[in-house]
């Protein structure tokens, strides 16, 4: 409680807050560019349109394929979405991108749910969340960092980029086989455990 | 003229021989048997591959398109093309020895050189023509059953996923690459159809050859690296190096000028044996 009353408002009040913000906006289209950068992957960046529909329905359509996090774009409204199902306590301060953020730690009420644990970095002073950290037990953890510009006011960002693990990626050896090929992949390429996918957004339509 | 006379004459008697259609019958069936089962279970095959992935990430589109089609039919088949192209063109010398009108064919007022070389031609036809087909079969009609879409490569060094419209000339230019491998396998069949009065052993031998150059280049073994880069066999995959990206040119060349140098060498080998070749049947 010593930390709430330094740090700034009831947790759970804000994390209504941030839930009640994203209830406004019950759809929205938006082009988006998805920008892959993983090791062991090489891909263009791809243009695509994403529509949301409250509370958690999500579909892109892209010319061609395009790398997504496993969960997509779905990991905060799923957190939303059930909002009761959490205990919101506040874990600290962080300054990220020139903002000062206070840590929100949501803590599950069962054990039995896929969510292990989330924290959200909000700018409280523009009610945004800047940074995700989302644990679960079928995923493993996903951070993602939020950048606003149009649409903060609806808490839409403009860039979003999602840092992925690939320490499991493992090449189907039958399959990899290149007998052409005497090179061996690039030493750093093997050592990078992290991946990460940047999605610009622009043209928000929100209904 | 005489050459290009003779070269329609060898262009005849391929198109006369039963087997010349094997080939093209066996490509035509197995490139059906695999579009039958990538229709009915292709997802379940791509998912093999993108297992490992799918753990943290996810792939949107449509990735069981004509473009991948064509390189799985591509990759199962070209390792067995070289077969379907000795078959034919190991018996172009040979055959007509055994059948004794390999004497009446040198009588003719053709040197021998001429009639050699339009035999190397029209196997060189044939193998295009077999290439061709494997093409029109694996692209054509793969992008036909399945729609075009981005190519998903996996190689040694991961997934390169490459855009629908920048795959065409990567398989106009695999294809010249795959062409020119099994110009080598023709020239090769050939060759060693110069050495034999039967039918069967250079279609044997040449893949005996094919075979063992294949296990040296697939052996890891130090001893066999000298050699290795100057295996026709160690190039025969160059084709794939088109789905790479960057595109490795300075490989692409090395193998496109090592097909070359055997196409050259193994005409020179059989020019030679051919002129020394002692026809009394």
């Amino acid at each position: 409680m010593l930390s709430f009353g330094l740090h700034g408002q009831d947790p759970t009040v804000l994390f209504m807050k941030l839930v009640k913000k994203f209830q406004a906006v019950k759809s929205y289209e938006v082009q988006a560019t998805i920008k892959p950068n993983i090791p062991l992957i090489r891909i263009l960046p791809v243009k695509a349109k994403v529509s949301f529909s409250y509370p958690n329905n999500f579909q892109i359509h892209a010319a061609g394929i395009s790398i997504l996090p496993k969960n997509g774009f779905s990991e905060l409204p799923k957190l939303f979405g059930q909002a009761e199902k959490f205990t919101a306590i506040s874990t600290g301060n962080e300054n990220l991108q020139n903002q000062d953020t206070e840590i929100i730690t949501l803590l599950p009420l069962d054990n039995e749910g896929d969510l292990v644990l989330a924290k959200l970095w909000v700018d409280v002073s523009r009610l945004l969340i800047l940074k995700s950290q989302v644990s679960t037990r079928t995923n493993g953890t996903l951070v993602s960092e939020y950048f606003y510009g149009t649409s903060a006011s609806k808490g839409l960002p403009d860039r979003m980029l999602v840092t992925v693990e690939v320490k499991k990626f493992k090449m189907p050896k039958g399959i990899a086989t290149d007998i052409n090929r005497n090179s061996q992949p690039e030493d750093a390429k093997k050592a990078q455990k992290k991946g990460t996918i940047e999605v610009l957004f622009s043209h928000y339509e929100i209904h | 003229m005489i050459f290009l006379r003779s070269t329609r004459n060898e262009l005849i008697k391929i198109a006369l021989k039963p087997r010349s259609y094997l080939g093209l019958a066996a490509i035509t069936g197995l490139v059906g048997i695999i579009l039958f089962a990538l229709k009915a279970d292709g997802l379940s095959m791509i998912s093999f591959v993108t297992a490992s992935f799918e753990q943290t990430l996810r792939f949107e589109g449509n990735l069981l398109n004509g473009n991948l089609v064509a390189f799985i039919v591509l990759q199962m088949l070209i390792i067995h093309i070289p077969l379907l192209v000795a078959l034919v063109t190991g018996d172009l010398i040979s055959g007509e020895a055994a059948m004794g009108t390999l004497r009446l064919l040198v009588s003719k007022p053709i040197s021998r050189t001429q009639l050699l070389l339009s035999k190397f031609l029209a196997g060189g036809i044939y193998t295009l023509l077999v290439v061709l087909w494997l093409g029109f079969l694996a692209v054509i009609v793969g992008q036909w059953l399945f729609g075009v879409g981005d190519l998903m490569v996996l190689n040694s060094d991961g997934l390169v996923i490459l855009q629908a419209d920048d795959v065409n000339w990567r398989y106009a230019g695999g294809f010249c690459v795959a062409f020119l491998a099994l110009l080598t396998v023709s020239s090769l069949s050939i060759t060693l159809s110069c050495f034999s009065d039967n039918s069967i052993g250079p279609i044997v031998s040449t893949m005996a050859i094919i075979l063992l150059f294949t296990i040296i280049v697939t052996l890891d073994v130090p001893i066999f690296d000298p050699i290795r880069p100057y295996l026709f066999t160690t190039h025969m995959a160059a084709w794939r190096s088109f789905f790479e990206d960057p595109l490795p040119w300075e490989s692409i060349k090395k193998s496109i000028y090592i097909l070359l140098g055997h196409n050259l060498l193994l005409i020179g080998i059989s020019l030679f044996a051919f002129h020394r070749k002692d026809i009394t049947v």
